[in-house]
């Protein structure tokens, strides 16, 4: 059915509704990405330290290297260990030289007697098993499987994403809201020529399909420009070099990622035109 | 075509304004609706396009019983029904050509029949010249043949006119009605809702007074039982 322009031309609301989309589709798109890469960082700050564990003891001094070799051995036997390895004293200080230097005074400091485990993640070993193994021969020994480390940063990056991604639904509910009132606010200055129409035979779906069109237009337009900001700050981003900061691991977006994000200004516009159409059909639901 | 059976009307929970209208309009028929302002000549107007319905009795139009419409079919009846104003409802950001061609649009009449439609429709009212104008430039007299123009141009079986002349002189008046006794000629049932007594004498046909919410009869001539 050819489309009647029963609608009064109005630019400004034309142009809110265009700055509208723009901005919440370009704000969406940086914080689904900001969720997206601290998700990246969760994941490999969990797993990067989830199949290395550490059993420490004191100080070579006290200990004779015969009970280390057996508690490699009994190491080697519990289910779910695939390697036990001893750092080697020189591995410990090489470790160490950034933050004690490689004078004399940090020479004679005694260090530790570390056991670098390869487990495997998937098998569910429990702390209280090495304990049982080793009492008898390393009755000091303990065992250090990194959680306390990672705890926290991984603790921030989730509650980094689980607040990206509240903003987002936030943005979306504001999005939502705006769009239906700015239908409603269409519908009551063109609502003479709306009910006209219906007098003439114009059904609720007709009428709702003639005011979904403008919304379309308005939130296709804003889309573009939302994601291309995005786009463009992202890539800015991207090129920060974080090397400075050895702690803080590049941030990145898999293609993944890219393709959900693609998505965002194409479903932020098929979304603006269902609402729009939605309010209308309601509203006109509500004529005689 | 439109059969009332012990009609009443209310508005919410206000007293009853229409009381037991019981008449049938037979197709092709001609009536004046008379009455004083405010006797209910509109809302009688509004229930025979399905507007409003009925509080109580049986309304059925074009073998439809309103009561049981589903509001899906009613968009399909009311193109069957023209309809004009006192204030002629045009649109005026489009021309006269796209306030006429608005009931051929919605029925998703082809453009090619459309465009030959309305202009033979403007040649009638005599505004072949001005269909490219906006309504605004037109005098009232001529937004009235506009309007009349956009009722009838998709031939409807019906044509309801509430107060058609109340906005024009007298010349345009008479103008107006020969327009509308026209359409009767081809075959058109036409509902008049006036209180212009000069008018109605003119243009002798069957009448419907409403007195007190009940609709009384003025002589029957044709078309028309009570």
């Amino acid at each position: 059915m050819t489309r009647i322009p029963i609608q009064n031309e109005n630019r400004a609301m034309t142009a809110l509704s265009v700055f509208v989309s723009a901005m919440m589709v370009a704000l969406s798109i940086l914080v689904l990405a900001g969720a997206a890469a601290l998700h990246h960082l969760d994941v490999e700050w969990r797993h990067a330290l989830a199949d290395r564990w550490t059993i420490e003891m004191e100080s070579s001094d006290t200990l004779h290297p015969v009970d280390v070799e057996k508690a490699l051995s009994i190491l080697r036997t519990i289910p779910g260990v695939i390697d036990a390895r001893l750092i080697t004293q020189d591995e410990l200080r090489r470790l160490l030289d950034p933050w004690l230097g490689v004078d004399a005074l940090a020479a004679e400091l005694p260090l530790p007697i570390l056991i670098d485990l390869h487990v495997s993640p998937t098998d569910q070993i429990t702390s209280s098993l090495f304990s049982e193994r080793l009492s008898a021969v390393l009755p000091n020994a303990k065992l250090d499987d990194h959680e306390s480390w990672t705890r926290i940063p991984v603790r921030i990056a989730q509650t980094g994403e689980v607040f990206g991604l509240s903003l987002f639904s936030a943005i979306i509910l504001t999005a939502l809201s705006t769009i239906a009132a700015a239908a409603r606010a269409r519908l009551a200055i063109n609502r003479s020529e709306i009910e006209l129409l219906h007098t003439l035979g114009a059904s609720d779906g007709y009428i709702a399909r003639q005011f979904q069109t403008d919304p379309f237009r308005s939130a296709a337009v804003g889309s573009l420009i939302g994601a291309a900001i995005s786009a463009t700050i992202i890539v800015i981003a991207g090129r920060v070099d974080l090397s400075i900061a050895p702690m803080i691991p590049q941030l990145y977006l898999t293609a993944k990622d890219v393709a959900f994000l693609l998505a965002v200004p194409i479903g932020a516009t098929l979304l603006a035109t269902l609402v729009a159409r939605m309010t209308a059909y309601s509203l006109a639901r509500r004529l005689p | 075509m439109i059969s009332f059976d012990k009609v009443g009307f209310q508005y919410g929970v206000g007293p009853e304004i229409l009381h037991d209208i019981s008449v049938t309009i037979e197709a092709g028929s001609f009536h004046f609706l008379t009455g004083p302002s405010g006797a209910g000549k509109s809302t009688l107007l509004s229930m025979m396009h399905f507007d409003r319905r009925p509080t109580r009795g049986f309304l059925s139009i074009m073998g439809e019983n309103v009561a049981m419409l589903a509001r899906a079919k009613t968009p399909l009846l009311r193109r069957k029904i023209g309809i004009v104003f006192q204030d002629f409802r045009l649109l005026e950001h489009l021309s006269v050509f796209d306030n006429v061609a608005l009931p051929l649009r919605l029925a998703g009449e082809k453009e090619r029949i459309l465009s030959r439609n309305v202009t033979e429709i403007l040649e009638w009212v005599g505004l072949g010249k001005a269909m490219h104008v906006s309504p605004r430039a037109l005098s009232g007299g001529e937004q009235q043949c506009v309007a009349i123009a956009r009722a009838v141009v998709g031939r409807p079986g019906l044509l309801l006119a509430d107060e058609p002349t109340g906005s024009v002189d007298d010349v345009i008046g008479q103008r107006v009605m020969r327009l509308f006794e026209e359409l009767h000629r081809l075959g058109t049932a036409v509902i008049i809702a006036s209180h212009n007594e000069n008018l109605i004498r003119r243009f002798p046909h069957t009448r419907l007074e409403l007195m007190d919410g009940h609709l009384v009869r003025i002589p029957v001539e044709f078309g028309m039982k009570l």
